[in-house]
């Protein structure tokens, strides 16, 4: 079941609330207001990697959901859902365009300066981006874990 | 004015606990602490120190260690709050939590899974329950910590501290819950 893409108000407030009456950047917004890729994918599927991260430091979850052609190694789904400020939603969400039709050695090299520049995150924001990053990371380990478990058979 | 002058400056920003010197005499990071004493003390701080009160000539802006309203304010708000006051202690401490402890899977499930249902309740019912589970969870979390401290056992007080952390997530979320529930009754 795909959630809706429509997020409620209340995920901008939480923890980030004092740093959202700072003003984001209009592409954090366009991410914030119309996020890519929500929802979730079939994490006992043997295609399915998922990485599962958080922020200690402001209490923010990221679930991020890689679907992976087994032949090929391209990445051809993916999913987020992210609980957290603006600016960890939007990353979390221009992660997903990024990695989308990537193949894994490919997406495993994104790295959060990279994020943090398309989206000019201030620097108290920048762990939102290395969220992002953890999040891909994780998912493709799992993936490849995964993958090692099922070729070892 | 004398008094004030005095009183501004001469205490020493050590740390924040040293700013309330009846409350805490040893200016000590203690994770166990007397509310009531703190605010009080505050309030006669505060008395002395507000904008309202200080004539701005007597405030030297140049002098960082002159005690203001804001700094008071700041380190009151950081003391009175017990998951803000435990990571001031370990900040204070240099304490940092390992990789392993912070990417606990098992917690973070837990965490997602909560906020999920109550991104998909519609149910006041409900969301009073997962609000009664929650404030439980935090307690049990404080009187943990507390423990931890005593033994000076970091090691478990930055690990629920981090877990206090994300329930204290769900708390806010729990509230914008609330607060939207209210406006579509209203």
């Amino acid at each position: 079941m795909l959630t809706s893409t429509v997020f409620k108000p209340s995920v901008l407030k939480g923890p980030g609330m004092m740093l959202a009456r700072r003003a984001y950047h209009p592409r954090v917004i366009e991410h914030y207001t119309r996020p890519r890729n929500v929802g979730s994918l079939d994490r006992h599927s043997p295609s399915v990697g998922t990485g599962l991260v958080g922020a200690p430091a402001c209490g923010d979850v990221m679930r991020l959901q890689i679907q992976v052609d087994d032949r090929t190694g391209v990445i051809e789904n993916v999913k987020f859902k992210t609980f957290g400020c603006g600016s960890a939603i939007a990353s979390s969400s221009y992660v997903t365009e990024l990695v989308k039709g990537k193949r894994l050695d490919e997406a495993a090299r994104i790295k959060n300066t990279e994020i943090a520049a398309h989206l000019s995150l201030p620097p108290v924001k920048l762990h939102c981006s290395m969220l992002a990053e953890d999040a891909i990371k994780a998912a493709i380990a799992d993936y490849r874990a995964k993958r090692a478990a099922t070729v070892l058979k | 004015m004398q008094r004030i002058q005095r009183l501004t400056t001469r205490r020493w920003l050590s740390n924040f606990y040293a700013l309330f010197p009846k409350t805490f005499p040893n200016a000590n990071p203690t994770f166990k602490i007397d509310q009531a004493k703190l605010r009080k003390e505050y309030r006669s701080l505060q008395a002395i120190v507000h904008p309202d009160v200080q004539e701005a000539s007597s405030i030297d802006p140049t002098n960082a260690e002159n005690l203001t309203s804001a700094s008071l304010n700041k380190a009151y708000t950081t003391l009175k709050d017990p998951l803000k006051r435990s990571e001031y202690i370990l900040k204070l401490k240099n304490f940092k939590l390992s990789p392993e402890a912070l990417s606990n899977q098992s917690l973070l499930m837990e965490v997602m899974e909560t906020h999920e249902i109550l991104q998909n309740c519609d149910d006041k019912n409900e969301a009073d329950q997962i609000n009664e589970i929650n404030s439980k969870r935090i307690n049990q979390l404080i009187e943990k910590i507390d423990i931890a401290y005593k033994d000076n056992d970091f090691e478990n007080a930055a690990k629920w501290t981090t877990e206090l952390r994300y329930w204290k997530g769900i708390e806010a979320a729990i509230k914008d819950w609330q607060l939207e529930y209210l406006e579509n009754q209203g």
